[in-house]
């Protein structure tokens, strides 16, 4: 896999917020199928700024972000159709049944006319448990919510996956099954970028970087 | 994809607590103002035909000699019709029609001075129960309530990333939360509407015509349009918004200011000498004045009466017919004022959408004071009607000296009263009202299409983090 | 310990975004209404002025006492500035005479009947509307919110007991309250006061004192309610919602409803007032043609309009002067009496009127904010009650009036007659000639002739010891008694909610869900 184009690439990627602040500074980065780059830092480091300037919600100081060799403020749209998203903390749609969430970002990401035992299958995957796959997401402790969120990037089956601290607040045993997902993913050829702050994930990382705050 | 946005929005909303709240004050409101309108619209209706009857037995005195027909002191009220149930038009507190005063030989065309006054002097009584008090402020307050947090909510759930991080585009987010929010407000109204019609029509008490029925069709159109403007502004609030607490204070002031403030501030202006209108007094003594400049300009004239043949009695008959018409010159000119004094400052009010509203609503309903003027033309044109059946029946009497209009002069032969004719009010056409109605709707449109580009531009720039 | 509590919730609160919102917004509007309503006031202050004087002016230049009219204005009050009420949709005038026992206002300042459609907002309406907008933003959060963000374990952890962090929580919320209310009547007492020189009658400062009382208790009861909702419902969301609601339903529909349809059952009864009144007019109409056959004399002459100095000269002058003071004699006491009659029966009218008021009134006191308003309107003394007050005050001078004309013997010949009784030969000679002259200026043409006889030995009528009328407000203590029941519901809002939220937030969960 090493002579493949990297899917996820940042050139000379840097941020200055308009208080001053540099978040990113020349960052530069190319993740290719089947690898996992851990940008790990403290927190206020910069490396949720990182993933934003990815998704483009947030224009580059300087440099640029290609997905799929896609610049991402070029072509957003386009670029969005191959990359996948686990947020820190979602609360999802409260109102709404696990499976219903994951039905809709599924249909978001362009997956439409899969059936319900596709979705049980993906939650499944994931380790939540079936009594919960019709239950009202608001009634999810913090660990389940973070699986559905994992289970919605799987299910869109992009190439590349974008991930913001998805061990904050898990506890041992659920990090270390979030883990076990992460290597699945990585055998299946994804590239993936995680940011995090638990040195312990690192051992699932092809590569990792470490940043310290205001650098 | 676009479908998905919208359907998921759509579910949302109208699963929510606010949705089930507002639907049950809805109905609750349509139910009560449906009963209090069936029992006052009932008086309404006593009082009016009241009025008519009064009316015919004054003719029918009359009838015994043609003559007297030109002194019967005529009431014309405004009629009531279900359309009030639509829209008051405040028809309780303006002038509730016009008479026939015979002051000269023949009829003027008055105002009728004075309301009918309660024997309670409580007119506080400030907003209308009707069904355009319910769209203007309970279904305004409730489209805000709707959409005050549409993006700040998405935001605070982190939703907002999530969705974001596929190939979505702003826009579509804006319009599924748009169209979805007016689609869970439409529902209520319009279940609400149907309900007051049936109990409306089950009572039997209000004629149900099927120009009522398009009219109400119309007025839920309308409705849209005005409840879409503060979908759009609850929408653009949570826009300049990054949290939910904010964005709600910020709607809920803007309301007060729109919709209870706004439309209550145009007494501000009525004190302006521009809008002064002289006292019933000050006008009597201009009428006299202007009489006064008629005799004049026949001073030196003899118009005494002598006999029917004299050229002293036909100049006596101009010259009342001359002063009948400037009097009545300067009635019609002080009623055109008085009403062109209120319709300006009304539209110091364009600025709000409420009033946009309640004036094409009253305009469709053609109640308030679209009604008194059509009812006004309607009136000079049966006068005109009545002195032409005059004249033709007099001209039947060879005893009449056929001078018109002088009492001593004319026929004093009795006159079937089933031939005179009587006014009947006509409704006004829907092709009218809406004529009265259009600049109103076009302004809310323009309200709309500004406010929805205001939104997606603000939008585009929407911080999603 | 209450005191940090309270004194975190008030920084808290102030330095809120809604704060300072709310209150900018309360303040600007009380700052248009008043100024609008000042000059509002002193317009119609001059418009009062203007019609005392024109009335006092009248009653010193009537010749006979067919012309008596007292004209009677109600003073404007100036607390209408703060709490309209219905001082500016009804009119001030009343024209009293002996036929009539007046029941209606007439005149003021509206001349334009299709304006009034329009109407403005008081600074007692921005208290209901904003303030209690405020106060439900302040207080919908007060628990779950809270709780939500975890703050509520937090402080419960410490050795705090509950009712005291409800008390806190409560006065917090009141004393940030009390600031911009305070400040608000101080800005409009103040300009009214120096900016605009009204001069503050007797009950001014008090009226006002007690409007800012009644405000405190209103505002303190939405607070609580607000507390307590807070304590009860699973979210601060929901209980926004419900509150919001609330507010919707107890500020403006009921209140509208309620108010529909007791003008509607008023106006019902007003027209069965009218068929009856028609009936007694026509009855003495009737009477008094028959009164009129039987007199002793006869009249000889058909007209006296206009010109009725002359021609009562000139046609059998002393028969038709015994005529007319006989008629005189014989119709104002049946004038009179009928005057009462149709009054008793409009007076079963406004019987009925009042008791649907009080009706009203007393549900529409169990709303907090239409509580408030009504109250406010009776501490003011500008609402339907103190109009009722004013025109039975009428009805006790009309029988002063009546009482006055009698003692004066002013139905006989003063009633009709000005002059002394004789005129010269030729005065005669020239009234005869004058009748037979043609044309139609003829009364212009020997204007200046005519005028001679009409300063002949004519008196005006001296009315100086005619009583006057003076209309008395209601003291201090008269105001707080009407006001006692609004008052005391307040008082019991307040208590209830105090009570309800205590026992509601005893059992409640201090736990953040997450």
């Amino acid at each position: 896999m090493a002579n493949q184009k990297p899917i996820l690439k940042a050139d000379d990627l840097s941020k200055r917020y308009e208080d001053g602040v540099l978040a990113v500074d020349h960052l530069n980065l190319g993740i290719r199928p089947g690898e996992v780059y851990c940008l790990l830092g403290a927190n206020g480091a910069g490396k949720t700024t990182t993933i934003n300037l990815f998704l483009n919600f947030i224009p580059p100081t300087t440099g640029t972000c290609y997905i799929k060799g896609i610049d991402v403020t070029k072509d957003p749209l386009e670029a969005k159709k191959y990359v996948s998203f686990v947020s820190e903390n979602v609360m999802l749609y409260g109102n709404f049944t696990a499976r219903q969430n994951l039905e809709f970002f599924a249909k978001l990401g362009g997956k439409a006319n899969l059936t319900k035992e596709q979705y049980y299958q993906v939650m499944r995957r994931v380790s939540l448990q079936e009594k919960s796959f019709e239950q009202r997401v608001k009634t999810y402790s913090k660990g389940m919510r973070q699986k559905l969120g994992i289970s919605i990037a799987i299910i869109k089956d992009a190439p590349a996956v974008l991930l913001d601290e998805p061990t904050a607040g898990l506890d041992p045993k659920a990090a270390e099954e979030f883990l076990e997902i992460l290597t699945e993913l990585k055998i299946e050829g994804k590239a993936i970028l995680m940011s995090t702050h638990d040195i312990f994930c690192s051992s699932a990382c092809s590569w990792a970087s470490l940043s310290s705050a205001s650098s | 994809m676009f479908g998905e946005l919208w359907k998921r929005q759509l579910v949302e909303d109208i699963t929510s607590s606010k949705f089930l709240i507002n639907f049950v004050i809805i109905l609750a409101s349509v139910i009560g103002f449906s009963l209090l309108f069936l029992g006052h619209f009932q008086s309404l209706e006593e009082s009016y035909s009241k009025n008519t009857n009064a009316n015919d037995q004054l003719l029918s005195e009359s009838s015994k000699e043609l003559v007297r027909l030109l002194s019967a002191p005529l009431e014309f009220g405004m009629k009531p019709g279900p359309f009030l149930f639509i829209s008051d038009g405040y028809e309780e507190k303006i002038p509730k029609g016009l008479v026939f005063r015979p002051k000269g030989y023949t009829p003027d065309i008055k105002e009728t001075t004075g309301l009918k006054k309660a024997s309670s002097p409580d007119l506080s009584v400030f907003y209308s129960t009707d069904l355009t008090f319910i769209v203007q402020f309970l279904l305004s307050f409730f489209a805000v309530l709707l959409a005050f947090d549409a993006f700040t909510s998405e935001k605070e759930k982190g939703t907002l990333r999530l969705v974001y991080s596929n190939p979505v585009k702003r826009g579509h987010l804006v319009l599924a939360k748009y169209m979805s929010a007016l689609l869970a407000i439409g529902l209520p109204l319009l279940l609400g509407l149907i309900i007051g019609l049936i109990l409306l029509s089950l009572s039997s008490v209000v004629p149900i015509s099927s120009g009522f029925i398009s009219g109400l069709s119309l007025f839920f159109i309308i409705s849209l349009l005005y409840l879409s403007v503060f979908v759009l502004i609850g929408l653009l609030l949570s826009a300049f918004s990054h949290n939910s607490k904010n964005s709600l204070v910020l709607c809920l002031l803007v309301w007060i200011f729109l919709v209870v403030i706004l439309p209550k501030s145009s007494g501000l202006f009525l004190n302006l000498k521009r809008f002064d209108v002289p006292t019933e007094q000050e006008i009597e003594e201009r009428v006299r004045k202007v009489e006064r400049e008629v005799w004049n300009r026949h001073s030196h004239e003899d118009w005494m009466t002598r006999s029917g043949q004299d050229a002293s009695t036909k100049l006596n008959v101009a010259v009342s017919n001359e002063e009948q018409r400037a009097r009545q010159e300067v009635y019609d000119l002080y009623l055109r004022k008085k009403i062109g004094a209120v319709r300006i400052l009304q539209s110091v009010n364009f600025i709000s959408p409420s009033s946009l509203f309640e004036y094409s609503a009253s305009a469709l309903a053609g109640t308030g004071l679209f009604h008194f003027e059509h009812l006004w033309k309607q009136v000079t044109q049966y006068r005109r009607d009545f002195l032409n059946f005059f004249m033709a029946e007099d001209r039947k009497d060879d005893q009449s000296d056929h001078l018109y209009f002088h009492p001593d002069y004319l026929s004093r032969r009795p006159v079937d009263f089933n031939r005179i004719p009587k006014f009947e009010e006509k409704d006004i056409k829907t092709g009218e009202r809406l004529k009265d109605a259009a600049k109103y709707l076009v302004l809310l449109g323009l309200y709309n299409i500004f406010l929805l580009i205001l939104v997606f531009n603000k939008f585009q720039k929407y911080d999603v983090r | 310990m209450v005191r940090t509590i309270i004194k975190r919730e008030l920084l808290d609160n102030i330095l809120s975004f809604k704060f300072m919102a709310c209150v900018l917004v309360a303040i600007a509007l009380v700052v248009i209404s008043t100024l609008y309503l000042t000059n509002d006031y002193l317009d119609r202050l001059k418009d009062y002025h203007k019609g005392v004087t024109n009335a006092r002016e009248y009653l010193s230049k009537i010749p006979v006492y067919s012309y008596l009219e007292v004209g009677i204005y109600k003073p404007p009050s100036p607390l209408s500035i703060f709490v309209s009420g219905i001082e500016r949709n009804t009119g001030n005038t009343v024209t009293l005479t002996h036929r009539e026992i007046p029941t209606e206002l007439e005149g003021g300042l509206i001349k334009n009947e299709f304006s009034r459609i329009f109407s403005f907002f008081d600074p007692s309406s921005v208290i209901v509307v904003v303030f209690t907008i405020l106060a439900i933003l302040l207080s919908y959060d007060s628990i779950s919110g809270e709780k939500e963000n975890g703050m509520l374990s937090l402080a419960l952890s410490n050795a705090v007991p509950r009712y005291k962090f409800l008390l806190g929580k409560y006065l917090g919320g009141l004393l940030s309250l009390l600031f911009p209310l305070s400040f608000c009547f101080v800005i409009g007492i103040l300009m009214v006061l120096l900016l605009k020189g009204v001069s503050p009658p007797r009950n001014f400062f008090g009226a006002v004192f007690l409007s800012y009382l009644l405000s405190i208790l209103y505002l303190s009861a939405v607070l609580l309610i607000g507390i307590f909702i807070s304590s009860r419902t699973k979210t601060s969301f929901h209980s926004l919602i419900f509150l919001l609601a609330f507010y919707l339903i107890t500020v403006f529909l009921i209140p509208l409803s309620i108010n529909s349809y007791a003008r509607n059952m008023e106006l019902k009864k007003a027209r069965n007032f009218e068929m009856n009144a028609a009936g007694l007019v026509r009855e003495r109409t009737l009477k008094v043609a028959a009164e009129r056959e039987k007199l002793p004399v006869r009249r000889t002459w058909a007209s006296m309009a206009g010109g009725e100095k002359f021609m009562l000269k000139r046609i059998n002058p002393e028969v038709t002067i015994e005529y007319y003071k006989r008629y005189h004699e014989m119709r104002e006491p049946i004038v009179v009496d009928f005057a009462q009659r149709i009054f008793e029966l409009k007076r079963k009218d406004l019987q009925t009127a009042k008791k649907i008021q009080k009706t009203k009134v007393f549900f529409l006191a169990f709303l907090p904010s239409a509580n408030f308003e009504q109250a406010s309107e009776l501490a003011a003394e500008t609402g339907g009650e103190n109009l009722m007050r004013f025109i039975e005050q009428i009805f006790l001078y009309w029988h002063q009036l009546v009482r006055y004309l009698e003692e004066k013997n002013a139905f006989s010949l003063r009633y009709f007659y000005p002059y002394a009784e004789k005129f010269s030969p030729e005065e005669n000679d020239f009234l005869a000639k004058f009748d037979d002259i043609k044309g139609g200026q003829k009364w212009a043409k020997y204007k200046d002739e005519l005028n001679k006889y009409d300063k002949k030995e004519f008196r005006f009528l001296d009315l100086g010891d005619m009583p006057v009328f003076k209309f008395y407000e209601s003291g201090f203590a008269a105001r707080v008694q009407k006001m006692f029941f609004n008052g005391l519901i307040l008082f019991f809002y307040n208590l209830l909610f105090f009570i309800l939220a205590y026992f509601s937030f005893s059992q409640y969960d201090p736990r953040a869900q997450m």
